[in-house]
């Protein structure tokens, strides 16, 4: 574009007004700096009008907000200028604070503003300053919004090491250590509310910790006492047994003969109780020792295991009408000792109260169902009434009188539990005289 | 009694008179019981093992072929005598066989660590008894050797 061009009849004063930026034209004559010219958006922007500031003192106008107390606006504008008189260069400020007054309908009060204000002077051709153009933008939106965003981050950092705070005790409750407690602030917010929350969990926790701990002391020491107590179960209640035992062969083998028949079956009477009573104390000796004994899990053949229980039963007495029917079996895992006690007791049973069948069938098997294996014995026996069904499992219980099958009612009770130990059920079904079978199920993965 | 002590070939420890009549009994019908002696005790066996108290006068270097020993007494108990017996040099060569009422692991256990050289649980049946009394008694007096 050439200069010929340009249409030098603009009106430079009314687009000086018109200009869509804040711009003041300063007399460079300090300390009053009078101003000479605003545009008409300064004004706006510092809720002013041209007549009210033109021609007046710069600092007369826009004096310090005399309520902030480090107000640095008048004499950092100051500075500026006559840095820009002096050095006669432009001179760009730092970002400030210089407040506004505005006139509400409390009257006349400052309203806070920030300003990125750019001296430039004017020169003549001999460099003498002719005006100062004072140029400004209002940053207020930016500062506050810079404000907000650092003090969002202070908020987001603290937050973050309290966050940090809670992990840490967190980490250190799962340890079970309870001796410290969090501290709430001032804030009151969530997280002031989660640690109340945790706090009042772990003092619930550590309350209950140290019912445990009691009630722990307290099991040990009573299993220590059962302990002892079957020790000395198996050590005295036995000796006197023995010497009855002894004591009723001497009186048959030195005094016999002057015994008549029913002076024997009398000693055979007691000999037969002594017995009974032994038995009593061995069943519930191996009863309380199962119960406290763990769990030594390995593969187990239950097909060796069977054989080996049925020929242990079958070398004691040779019963011809006795037929074992034993189907492939299942391995599993289980306690080896555990599982022979098992065994060892239903097949007994089974033999015990089919013993008055002509001819006794026992059948041993298993079967999948679900996540367990079921094994069962089943015999052709006596049986029992479903009615009774749930005294089967009791200690000492018995459906059968001593005078029909003898027992001590223990085995059953210590399928159970040596079952239960496995994480297995046991159950049975039976009907009078037509035979029994006893299931039981150990889960094929626990 | 001190001077028919050499003959002892049997020392039976068992604070019970009637299983220790009964043990006696059962010796008697083997024809092993002229040689054995009854200590009540724990403290009346180390008293006699070890020549104290009552036995001062009895020369340790006299001993018997045989030990047999009940473990619950009152006092001093039976592991402690098989404990002291197989700790002592003169002692540890005798035989030492427990005879107890019940077959507890831990004693088992604690018997053999010791050096226990059998271990016997008395069966309820006096039948089984005499005769688990009579093997015994024929085993390590007849059967065995041991350093003299």
């Amino acid at each position: 574009m050439s200069l010929e061009n340009i249409d030098i009849n603009i009106d430079h004063g009314h687009v000086f007004h018109a200009a869509p930026a804040l711009f003041l034209i300063l007399k460079p004559n300090p300390p009053k700096f009078t101003i000479l010219d605003a545009t008409d958006a300064y004004c706006e922007a510092t809720q002013t009008t041209c007549s009210e500031i033109i021609n007046k003192g710069l600092f007369d106008v826009f004096p310090d907000n005399p309520a902030d107390l480090h107000a640095t606006g008048v004499s950092n504008l100051r500075l500026s200028l006559n840095n820009v008189i002096e050095k006669k260069q432009p001179h760009k400020m730092q970002v400030q604070k210089y407040d506004i007054q505005v006139t509400t309908k409390n009257g006349i009060c400052f309203e806070e503003r920030f300003w990125n204000p750019k001296n430039s002077p004017v020169l003549n051709k001999n460099n003498e300053v002719l005006y100062i153009i004072h140029q400004v933008e209002d940053v207020t939106g930016s500062v506050y919004l810079q404000d907000e965003i650092a003090k969002k981050s202070k908020l987001i950092e603290e937050n973050d090491a309290r966050i940090n705070q809670i992990l840490n005790a967190l980490i250190k409750y799962t340890t079970l250590d309870f001796s410290e407690r969090l501290k709430t602030t001032d804030k009151g917010d969530e997280l002031d509310a989660i640690v109340v929350g945790l706090n009042s969990v772990i003092d619930e926790l550590e309350h209950y910790m140290l019912l445990l701990k009691n009630s722990n002391t307290e099991l040990a020491y009573a299993n220590k006492e059962l302990d002892s107590f079957s020790y000395s179960v198996s050590h005295d209640l036995r000796a006197p047994l023995r010497a009855i035992n002894g004591y009723a062969q001497v009186l048959m083998e030195d005094y016999g003969h002057m015994l008549d028949e029913e002076g024997k079956q009398t000693i055979n009477v007691i000999t037969k109780n002594a017995f009974k009573m032994a038995a009593l104390i061995d069943d519930l000796l191996t009863f309380s020792r199962i119960g406290k004994q763990d769990l030594k899990k390995i593969t187990l053949s239950m097909s060796k295991i069977v054989d080996s229980v049925i020929r242990e039963f079958t070398n004691q007495k040779q019963q011809n009408n006795l037929e074992f029917i034993v189907k492939p079996l299942q391995s599993i895992n289980g306690d080896n000792n555990m599982i022979n006690q098992v065994f060892t007791n239903l097949i007994s049973n089974a033999i015990k109260y089919s013993s008055k069948k002509e001819k006794a069938i026992i059948e041993i098997g298993s079967y999948k169902e679900k996540e367990s294996v079921v094994y069962y014995v089943k015999d052709n026996g006596a049986g029992f009434d479903m009615k009774y069904y749930k005294k089967l499992f009791g200690v000492f219980q018995r459906l059968h009188s001593d005078s029909e099958f003898e027992g001590t009612g223990v085995g059953i009770a210590l399928v159970q539990r040596i079952i239960k130990k496995h994480n297995g059920e046991v159950w049975a079904e039976g009907e009078v005289d037509a035979g029994a079978t006893f299931y039981f199920s150990i889960p094929i993965k626990y | 009694m001190i001077n028919t002590m050499h003959n002892i070939e049997i020392i039976l420890v068992e604070d019970s008179m009637e299983d220790a009549n009964l043990v006696i009994r059962s010796l008697k019908k083997n024809n092993l019981s002229n040689s054995i002696l009854h200590l009540k005790d724990g403290a009346e066996a180390l008293d006699f093992f070890f020549g104290k108290g009552e036995y001062t006068d009895r020369k340790i270097d006299d001993k018997p072929k045989l030990i047999l020993l009940d473990l619950k007494m009152p006092k001093i108990d039976g592991m402690q005598v098989l404990n002291e017996l197989k700790a002592d040099a003169r002692t540890q060569s005798i035989p030492v066989v427990i005879m107890t009422s019940s077959r507890e692991d831990r004693d088992l256990v604690e018997s053999y660590k010791l050096g226990v050289n059998g271990y016997v649980v008395k069966p309820v049946s006096f039948e089984n008894f005499a005769q688990a009394v009579a093997d015994l008694g024929l085993f390590w007096l007849m059967v065995n050797q041991s350093p003299r």
